[in-house]
């Protein structure tokens, strides 16, 4: 026969106390299970996020550092190489705004097919690497235009400025301001530039150089009529490479280089006009992907947090129901020689095992169905490598150690005062201080239920206070979940009326001038105005230490309509990001600096933004006048009847000074785009407040219930109704949920402003609000949650064998 | 052979005391119990009968005075050990059983037998010795009180235990039952020499003892020998 270890007995009571008693423990592996299904699940999507992320950038060998001018410079070209390392490499390339179809994109020129920044081929027509090619990303989104119907072979018109080649060009071509030309698709690409697929993100396709020339060419003849030696002469010498992309090796510092780069363009030594230098951190269609990313980290931190506490909650309510429940058996196990530490691990066993069940099942889940449901939104707003399984294995083995020591601890925390009793005391009933009623003399009693309610939440102080703190935690939840769309729902409008509200605004090349008449000649435009911007370094003080940070100075015109910010011309105006992160207020006198110049200014006003950061300075002021000498944007509202994205669209093709063009539409959908994540996933963390509720308070009224079946059958052998029966447990349950409700509001507030604040990346500023609907609503979903549970469960009351449960030991 | 002196001491125990709901269950109780001998506690509810019991079993604490199992004073000793006095020389036998629910009969005895570092084969035979071998594998809520009684017995007697205390053991069953418990007791005494002393209000009982004891609000007010010890079919229940 197999020998019996103690061990093994001990195994098998734990066994069957979980089968015998699953209802009182079902709570524990379902909350178990959902904090571990949202931890595991969060994290394993943001694993997945970053791998597609870097399974595209390593696909596509994305480079490190991007420098684009005005033209290409054989002198800047050979000095930037002189920079490089032998293990860095550096390719030139045409980037050039174009017209697809009639979507803006921008079209990359190469004589041969890039190896840096290159076209990941997932289907093609050429063969030969020295053919011609014109490829497009296979999920390239424009307004007008969808791939639905574009397949390799399609024929495409891509449109430039004329005003790109050169005056000399332009003047055959007269009046004609663009250049139609008609290319083949010969491949389809997934392209890391093109990773945001937002309408207003405009993609990038690649053409080779040589083929791009041979159509131009053939374009040109068809506009003139007949064909030119000379512009064909022109065209073959012109170089339409304006930016060398830099590959980085082991050995090279980014930023070291970057700086060595910045202080040449700031040399005067320059050949050619530097437009743009960043890197990839600062790539404009890395940072939103980037900020995506970090966000998906943060959140599989704040909520889940919040969901491991109120588990460790239920395993300390359904532990130390347990733990009286059996006093007579830890009295018993005590009496026949068994030491406390055993039978304190036979309990941590039984929890180990319970928690151990939900773990098993949230590291299934999560992993499976969290990244899926995250893929739909990331599939609408990038174009990433298929998502793969990824077991986020770190924060499993994390999740591991804090599920078994905490557990250790809450087990340790409900058994310690049992433990240190005698087997005598362990035996005897609790000792519980009776409650005297008042008298009431010849009065009948009144709100009998309520009292009854009243007196055994103050009997079990212990037991109601976790009801509270778990509905406090449920209704919480709630009020964050929905007071954080509150937030972006306001942040946004707000930014939207006072900052971005224009119905089209221009972004002008570098080095522009006001061109504020020439805007004025056409007659869509009601009104318009200048801005110059640029990037400075605000120097302040925090704490007694000094602070240098980075943010953008806007210079504004005088009596300025759009950006609604009230400040004398003789002060500046900071954005509260800027006041807090640089420790300056109104009334103090900060520095700030451009590439070349110092400044100093008054802080007259600090104002709130959503995402609009940076220090406001007035033109009419004459120290920063210089300033405005070369302007960055125009805002432009149009006349009525005049639609927004065409005239966007003529003015991008007939100005040469304007870089890009936004709408308001498409201002909107950007915003959005910066926070779409978080409203996301409110929508996934308020459907799992709501598992929370109902498993809490699951939990709480199925062991209420348990305990009290004696007396459930003992007044029901009195005489009263289920109706009375279901008052005395279904109030005892209301009171401590209502307290918790309302708790729970308070604490929602907060909660919102934690998450946000673990949320927060450089580009975002909350402006934090909660609505009265959702402090109602949260309070209806709790209380309704509770409610239909407590309903749910008074309707066993019918079923309580009145013989079987009033029977004594035997 | 197991059998043990019992050296009772002025053994006192007071709840609650210097408090205004102070309660005096022991005042100044002293006895000795031989080796070998079956002793009766006698006294009515609320004399102090369990107390006293508690007290021998190393199951709660004095207020004052002592108490020795063959010279090893057990007031005195630290928690661990009084556990393992628990464990090794005592066996309990309680009013209502105290069966683990989720173990069956086997394995109710077993645990015990484990806990004082057994092999586990002396379980099926005291089972046998309590004629219960045949429902081993019964849980108590499947057995009768008489049957479940017996498992307590079994449990308490299978470590060989020195001393074996027996609180109200036929107290929640009927005469016929509870008589033959008796008769399970009187024969362990015999047959084992272990030092038997049973706590009971039923005065039937206390003629099969070799001595009665009788205590009253915590304090002896008799200690006696039988001079005729009944055999238990002797009896009238």
């Amino acid at each position: 026969m197999k020998k019996i270890t103690l061990t093994g007995i001990l195994a098998r009571k734990t066994t069957r106390s979980i089968k015998n008693n699953w209802g009182q423990f079902l709570s524990i592996i379902l909350i178990t299970a959902i904090a571990v299904t949202l931890f595991l699940g969060l994290s394993a999507n943001a694993e997945s996020f970053k791998d597609r992320i870097n399974r595209l950038y390593e696909e596509c060998n994305v480079a490190d550092i991007w420098i684009t001018t005005d033209g290409e410079s054989e002198a800047d070209t050979q000095y930037i190489s002189s920079l490089l390392n032998e293990s860095d490499s550096m390719e030139v390339r045409g980037y050039i705004p174009a017209t697809f179809e009639e979507d803006s994109a921008y079209m990359v020129t190469t004589d041969v097919m890039p190896t840096i920044n290159a076209p990941y081929i997932v289907d093609s027509l050429f063969d030969d690497e020295g053919e011609d090619f014109f490829i497009v990303d296979e999920a390239l989104v424009g307004s007008d235009v969808s791939l639905t119907g574009l397949t390799l072979g399609s024929e495409v018109n891509v449109s430039i400025s004329a005003s790109l080649l050169g005056e000399t060009v332009k003047s055959y071509l007269g009046n004609e301001s663009l250049i139609t030309m008609t290319f083949t698709i010969n491949g389809m690409m997934e392209y890391a530039e093109n990773v945001s697929t937002s309408t207003y993100n405009s993609s990038t396709f690649f053409v080779s150089t040589n083929y791009f020339k041979n159509e131009l060419k053939s374009a040109i003849s068809e506009m003139i009529g007949t064909s030119s030696s000379i512009i064909d002469a022109l065209i073959d010498d012109y170089s339409l490479n304006n930016q060398m992309i830099i590959k980085t090796g082991k050995h090279t510092k980014v930023s070291n280089l970057l700086s060595d780069i910045n202080g040449y363009y700031s040399s005067g030594e320059n050949e050619a006009t530097l437009m743009y230098l960043y890197d990839l951190d600062n790539a404009p269609f890395n940072i939103i992907v980037q900020a995506d990313a970090d966000q998906a980290v943060a959140l599989s931190y704040a909520f889940s947090f919040i969901f491991f506490f109120v588990a460790l909650l239920v395993i300390l309510t359904t532990m130390s129901q347990l733990i009286v429940k059996e006093r007579q058996e830890i009295g018993t196990l005590k009496a026949i020689g068994m030491s406390s530490q055993r039978i304190f691990a036979s309990y941590l066993i039984l929890m180990l095992v319970l928690v151990g069940i939900g773990l098993v099942i949230g590291m299934i889940l999560g992993p499976l169905l969290l990244p899926s449901i995250m893929d739909i939104k990331y599939s609408i707003l990038y174009t990433l490598p298929a998502m793969r399984y990824v077991f986020p294995w770190v924060y499993f083995v994390a999740t591991l150690g804090v599920l078994v020591v905490l557990t250790a601890l809450v087990v340790y925390i409900a058994c310690r005062s049992e433990l240190r009793l005698n087997p005598a005391s362990s035996m005897r009933p609790p000792i519980i201080k009776p409650l005297r009623p008042k008298d009431n003399k010849d009065k009948k009693p009144k709100f009998l239920y309520f009292k009854m309610a009243m007196r055994n939440i103050r009997l079990h102080p212990a037991k109601s206070v976790m009801v509270v703190v778990g509905i406090l935690g449920c209704t919480a939840l709630l009020v964050c979940g929905y007071g954080i769309d509150d937030t972006l729902d306001h942040s946004i409008d707000y930014d939207i009326k006072n900052f971005y509200n224009a119905d089209v605004t221009l972004t002008y090349s570098t080095g522009t001038e006001s061109q504020l008449e020439l805007l004025y000649q056409y007659d869509e435009i009601e009104y318009a105005e200048e801005v110059a911007s640029t990037s400075i370094t605000v120097i302040g003080e925090n704490k007694g230490s000094t602070t240098m940070m980075d943010t953008n100075l806007y210079v504004l015109p005088m009596d300025h309509q759009f950006q609604n910010v009230e400040f004398d011309s003789g002060t500046i105006a900071i954005s509260s990001k800027v006041s807090k992160d640089a420790g300056i207020d109104v009334g103090d006198t900060i520095t700030f600096e451009t590439v070349d110049e110092t400044f100093t200014g008054t802080v007259g006003v600090v104002y709130k933004t959503f995402v609009f950061h940076g220090i406001l300075v007035s033109s009419s002021n004459e120290a920063y006048a210089p300033l405005y000498s070369n302007i960055s944007t125009a805002y432009i509202n149009v006349k009525d009847g005049v639609n927004n994205e065409d005239f966007a669209l003529m003015l991008k093709n007939d100005l040469s000074f304007v870089s890009s063009t936004t709408t308001y539409a498409e201002t909107y959908d950007y915003i959005n785009s910066i926070i779409s994540s978080i409203s996301f996933m409110t929508l996934t963390i308020k459907i799992f407040a709501i598992l929370l509720a109902v498993v809490v308070l699951f939990n709480l009224t199925y062991l209420n219930f348990k305990d009290r079946t004696r007396e459930i059958a003992t007044l029901k052998v009195t005489g009263f109704s289920t109706v009375d029966i279901a008052k005395t447990l279904i109030y005892e349950s209301l009171i401590l949920v209502l307290i918790g409700a309302v708790i729970g509001l308070a604490a929602g507030f907060p909660m919102e402003i934690l998450v946000l604040f673990v949320n927060r990346n450089s580009l975002v500023e909350f402006l934090y609000t909660v609505s009265a609907w959702t402090m109602i609503l949260s309070f209806i979903i709790t209380i309704g949650t509770a409610i239909i549970i407590n309903i749910i469960l008074a309707t066993r009351i019918r079923k309580v064998p009145m013989v079987e449960s009033l029977k004594s030991v035997e | 052979m197991s059998m043990a002196q019992v050296v009772v001491d002025n053994l006192s125990k007071i709840y609650n005391q210097g408090q205004s709901n102070e309660i005096v269950a022991l005042d100044n109780i002293s006895f000795t119990a031989e080796k070998g001998e079956f002793i009766v506690i006698l006294g009515a509810s609320g004399a102090g009968k369990t107390t006293l019991l508690n007290l021998l079993g190393g199951m709660d604490n004095a207020t004052s005075g002592s108490y020795k199992i063959d010279d090893v004073e057990v007031t005195s000793l630290s928690d661990s050990e009084l556990t393992k006095v628990r464990r090794d020389d005592i066996g309990f036998v309680f009013q209502f059983y105290n069966l683990m629910p989720n173990l069956t009969a086997y394995e109710n005895v077993m645990i015990a037998e484990l806990v004082a570092h057994g092999d586990g084969s002396r379980s099926d035979t005291v089972l046998e010795q309590v004629e219960l071998k045949e429902r081993r594998n019964n849980f108590p809520s499947e057995l009768s009180g008489g049957e479940q009684q017996r498992v307590s017995i079994a449990r308490a007697i299978v470590k060989n235990p020195r001393l074996l205390l027996c609180d109200e053991p036929t107290g929640a069953l009927d005469s016929k039952t509870g008589a033959s418990i008796i008769k399970l007791l009187k024969k362990i005494n015999k047959e084992n020499d272990t030092t038997v002393i049973v706590v009971t209000h039923n005065a039937n009982i206390a003629q099969v003892a070799d001595r009665v004891i009788r205590i009253a609000d915590g304090k002896i007010i008799e200690d006696s020998f039988n001079e005729i010890v009944k055999d238990p079919e002797e009896i009238d229940w």
